[in-house]
């Protein structure tokens, strides 16, 4: 069923992340754009460590200080920067209008405090809700993420329920205030395989119903087939490549993207062994000069080691196209042969 | 949480017990109390007359059993140096003083250390941080006594702030709760610290910020509570410190309580009296101990609730 | 500079800013380098301790009592008696220096029975576990139950204060941290594989607790005496200034202390230094300590 999707509503334009260390500053995010429009769901994948999660942090402002810093970039949501933003107005996004989900429901809640109190906080920070109402209201929060008897589920504490209901609890105070955007990192990385499905069902339930747009964060090609309508590769804290997620899969451009699709073992084809890229990603401190990953990459040309590409509009043969960071692409004929 | 009170009071009174054999084996072990009764050159006798009296010439466990009866029942002996008390009435008369002094040492003890605590975790790294632990180092090196006579110096002698000794109100217990919480603001301050920046790494704390949740709410409400767990466990001991600080803190500035109770006696070789005070405190430190094992099963749902689940 | 993190290292790895303020590089500084706090310890403890014989200036025990109560050099006094004297005309400085002896030995003899007896029975409990690791275990809450100055009140009381009764609180006092600490490393390290070769190879019970796994456990053993060399100090002056520690006429400083109460208005130096050497003593042990723990054992507890 075709989704019912918007203007663009957020607008990352080539944001920068810096990370104070012993190694000296390094960029943990290095120039990432990305754009999500209303009802849509972006996915945003790559190898941990390639700054996924730095980014949506970024976005959000919450990065670790004192060691990082957010800065270069605009973050354009509803026609504002939220980078000019002060630290009350971006308090006031967070959590109201862009939301976030952690990966690991077992540390995402607070153990000495109620499952109750910590929905009821997230309302009573962003809606004006008179105090009597705030429970109720929280009830029916943790009623639309399907958490059984919420009404004797607000007086636990957390670590009296099981790892998939706490993931529900930590979306329930996501969704509480209905924000537009809901960032979710890794959410279904630390549950059972079960679980994960029923938890993705009840994403795209909620996105049917009140056009909430997701960025989902995931090292998992499976989700980002079946619940986004578009993708970001990462690596190395940059993008690059991105698109329609069908363009993206059917036709990858980037060697990277082709190299993690065949990474992913299918039960339609027999392997002898799995098919793992070789090498690894570059140290943050020690990138080396053009492509980042021309060293590991079958189809580098010398052109690779001079200069980084740029993004480069791919045609696709369906119709829609995107956009990858690869110099073979200058010939437009080019597709990234299958392994 | 039942199972684990009544297993934690089982332990309190062996511990009780046990301490009270020790003390019991040390005051037989130089021989006979009753050497500090008579004149140096008393008939054997009299001696043997003496130690009838006091039921000295049983054998020791019957002498124990003895003992313990009575330590139950409240009769701990008579006060050889105050003629007319009883020792355990002595202990009571002076017990409040002590109470009132520890009491008063623990809470500014408290609500100085865990707050400069927090403060120096979050701002890790910073002026204050590194003052804060400039501070605990000297507490931890200062002697208590030492530190008591010097303050009596500088603010009652040079400067007239204070009194210089006694017991009384505010202006009395100021001087002595310093000197004797110094050391353990030193010693909370660098736990709370601790326990403050291993709870600001959680995953919980990065959810708070990305609710929205103001700062010094994530810091003071949401961080606090985990970060206290861990010096609450420790108050038992903090407890301990501070009566075990009153012997020498009264005797420093003439505060009438139960630790200068016992170096009077001492001085005056009444041991029925030292005996009371040393059992009065084994019993209170192993009471605290005991509140604040209670108390730390409230303040952490994960202990309340384990044995529901 | 550091050992690089591996390469696939995630882009989270945190670490502190890159300019810490003045006041932190010097402290920084003094943390990194004990030879300050060994140095000030040698000056204090060590050196007068053993030398004292010949280094004081004075006989500690016999004073002038025409010279009483002077005060220190830059006060008003000479440079006979540097830092003053106390009632009896004796030389404060001497004092300081014979008690010096005092306070070493105390905590060298007292942390060296306590922490042989904690050590052994740590080892015992933690290998052989079962009912000697319980009865154990039940001991070491007891005696960390009975504060130190109690039981130096009743035995004070009892017997009448002298060496041996403080070496007796003091070890009373330290075996059960010993015995703790032991016991928990003991516990793991009797899983490993050199012990249980050790034991098919036939080696005595007594053999692999001395050869395998005392080895293991000494640089904890080491850090935790360090680290309590100053409380050891703390203890015995208090048990001094109240009269109950090593009886007159040999000069502690704990006794100097209480010696010069009455008269701290007159003659604050009587007390003062003394209280001085303790502090700066004790100071230097802990961040000698602290160091020693960074080094050897961090896995520590901090307080």
């Amino acid at each position: 069923m075709p989704k019912a999707i918007g203007e663009t509503i957020l607008l990352v334009e080539n944001l920068q992340t810096e990370l104070h260390t012993n190694m000296g500053v390094l960029r943990a995010v290095d120039g990432v754009s990305l754009s999500l429009r209303q009802g849509e769901t972006l996915g945003i994948v790559g190898e941990s460590g390639c700054g996924k999660s730095m980014t949506a942090l970024s976005i959000l402002g919450v990065v670790p200080k004192p060691a990082a810093h957010v800065v270069g970039g605009r973050v354009m949501f509803n026609g504002q920067d939220l980078r000019t933003l002060s630290e009350q107005q971006m308090r006031r996004i967070r959590g109201g209008s862009i939301s976030m989900v952690l990966q690991d429901p077992q540390t995402s809640l607070n153990p000495v405090y109620t499952i109750g109190s910590q929905v009821t906080e997230a309302i009573a920070l962003h809606r004006d809700v008179p105090r009597r109402s705030l429970m109720a209201r929280a009830i029916e929060a943790l009623r639309q993420v399907r958490v059984a008897a919420p009404e004797q589920r607000v007086k636990d504490y957390p670590h009296q329920m099981s790892g998939g209901m706490k993931q529900r609890v930590s979306g329930a105070i996501a969704i509480s205030c209905d924000p537009q955007v809901l960032i979710a990192d890794e959410p279904t990385t630390a549950l059972d395989v079960t679980i994960q499905s029923q938890y993705l069902r009840l994403l795209r339930e909620i996105q049917e119903k009140t056009g909430l747009s997701i960025i989902f964060i995931t090292h998992d090609f499976g989700i980002i087939a079946s619940m986004c309508d578009t993708v970001a590769v990462m690596y190395a804290g940059r993008v690059v490549e991105s698109g329609p997620v069908r363009a993206v899969f059917d036709e990858p451009r980037h060697p990277y993207t082709r190299a993690l699709l065949n990474s992913v073992p299918t039960m339609d084809r027999n392997v002898k062994r799995l098919y793992s890229i070789p090498g690894q990603p570059p140290a943050l401190w020690d990138r080396p000069a053009g492509c980042w990953y021309r060293q590991r990459c079958p189809f580098a040309v010398p052109r690779c080691e001079t200069l980084y590409p740029p993004a480069i509009t791919a045609k696709g043969t369906g119709g829609s196209d995107h956009v990858a960071n690869c110099w073979k692409l200058e010939d437009s004929t080019w597709i990234t042969p299958k392994s | 949480m039942q199972r684990y009170l009544l297993y934690r009071v089982v332990q309190s009174l062996v511990t009780l017990l046990a301490i009270s054999v020790i003390i019991f084996g040390l005051s037989r072990l130089s021989g006979n109390p009753v050497d500090a009764l008579l004149p140096d050159n008393a008939a054997p006798q009299e001696a043997a007359v003496v130690m009838h009296e006091w039921g000295l010439d049983r054998p020791l466990h019957v002498q124990y059993f003895a003992f313990i009866r009575n330590a139950v029942q409240g009769n701990l002996g008579n006060s050889l140096k105050w003629s007319g008390e009883t020792a355990l009435g002595m202990v009571w008369q002076r017990l409040p003083a002590t109470l009132q002094l520890g009491g008063f040492a623990i809470i500014i003890s408290t609500l100085i250390a865990i707050p400069i605590g927090v403060l120096a975790a979050v701002h890790k790294g910073g002026l204050f941080d590194s003052f804060g632990k400039m501070v605990a180092l000297l507490g931890q090196a200062v002697p208590p006594f030492w530190l008591g006579i010097v303050l009596i110096w500088v603010f009652a002698v040079y400067w007239n702030v204070f009194p210089t000794s006694g017991r009384g109100g505010f202006e009395h217990m100021v001087m002595p709760a310093i000197a004797m919480g110094w050391y353990q603001v030193a010693a909370l301050m660098r736990l709370t610290r601790s326990s403050t920046l291993e709870v600001l790494d959680n995953e919980y704390i990065k959810l708070a910020r990305l609710k929205g949740v103001p700062e010094w709410r994530v810091i003071w409400v949401h961080a606090l509570r985990n970060a206290a767990i861990a010096p609450l466990t420790y108050f038992g001991v903090i407890i301990g410190y501070i009566f075990t600080g009153s012997v020498v803190i009264e005797t420093v500035f003439a505060w009438p309580g139960t630790g200068l109770l016992a170096i009077e006696a001492i001085r005056a070789r009444d041991y029925p009296v030292v005996q009371a005070v040393v059992l009065t405190f084994a019993v209170v430190f192993i009471i605290a101990n005991l509140i604040v094992d209670i108390l730390y099963a409230f303040v952490d749902p994960r202990i309340r609730y384990n044995d529901n689940e | 500079m550091n050992n690089p993190p591996p390469k696939d290292a995630p882009s989270e790895t945190l670490i502190v800013p890159a300019q810490p303020h003045s006041l932190r590089r010097i402290w920084l500084k003094l943390r990194s380098y004990p030879l300050l706090s060994v140095f000030v310890l040698l000056v204090l403890l060590v050196i007068p301790a053993l030398t004292a014989d010949w280094l004081a200036p004075h006989d500690p025990t016999f004073g002038v009592i025409m010279d009483r109560r002077l005060p220190p050099v830059f006060f008003g006094g000479t440079w006979e008696y540097p830092l003053g004297t106390d009632r009896l005309g004796r030389d404060i400085l001497s004092r300081i220096m014979y008690g010096a002896r005092v306070s070493l030995s105390i905590s060298l003899v007292g942390i060296f029975v306590g922490g042989f007896l904690g050590v052994s029975l740590g080892m015992l409990a933690g290998y052989f576990r079962g009912w000697t690791d319980i009865i154990i275990m039940r001991l070491v809450e007891i005696s960390l139950a009975l504060p130190a100055i109690l039981l130096a009140l009743v035995l004070a009381a009892a017997n009448g204060p002298s060496f041996q009764t403080i070496i007796i609180v003091v070890a009373f006092v330290l075996w059960a941290l010993y015995a703790r600490q032991v016991r928990g490393e003991v516990l793991s390290i009797r899983e490993r594989d050199y012990v249980a070769r050790a034991r098919v190879a036939g080696a005595s019970h007594f053999r692999i607790m001395v050869r395998h796994i005392l080895p293991n456990v000494a640089n904890t053993i080491i850090v935790l005496a360090t680290l309590q060399v100053g409380s050891v100090i703390i203890l015995e002056a208090a048990l001094s200034f109240l009269g109950l520690g090593i009886p007159r006429p040999t000069p502690a400083w704990g006794m100097m202390v209480a010696d010069g109460r009455q008269l701290i208005v007159s003659a604050w130096w009587i007390s003062f230094f003394p209280g001085l050497a303790i502090t700066l003593t004790v100071f230097s042990l802990n961040l000698l300590g602290d160091w020693l723990r960074d080094r050897l054992d961090p896995k520590l507890e901090q307080v």
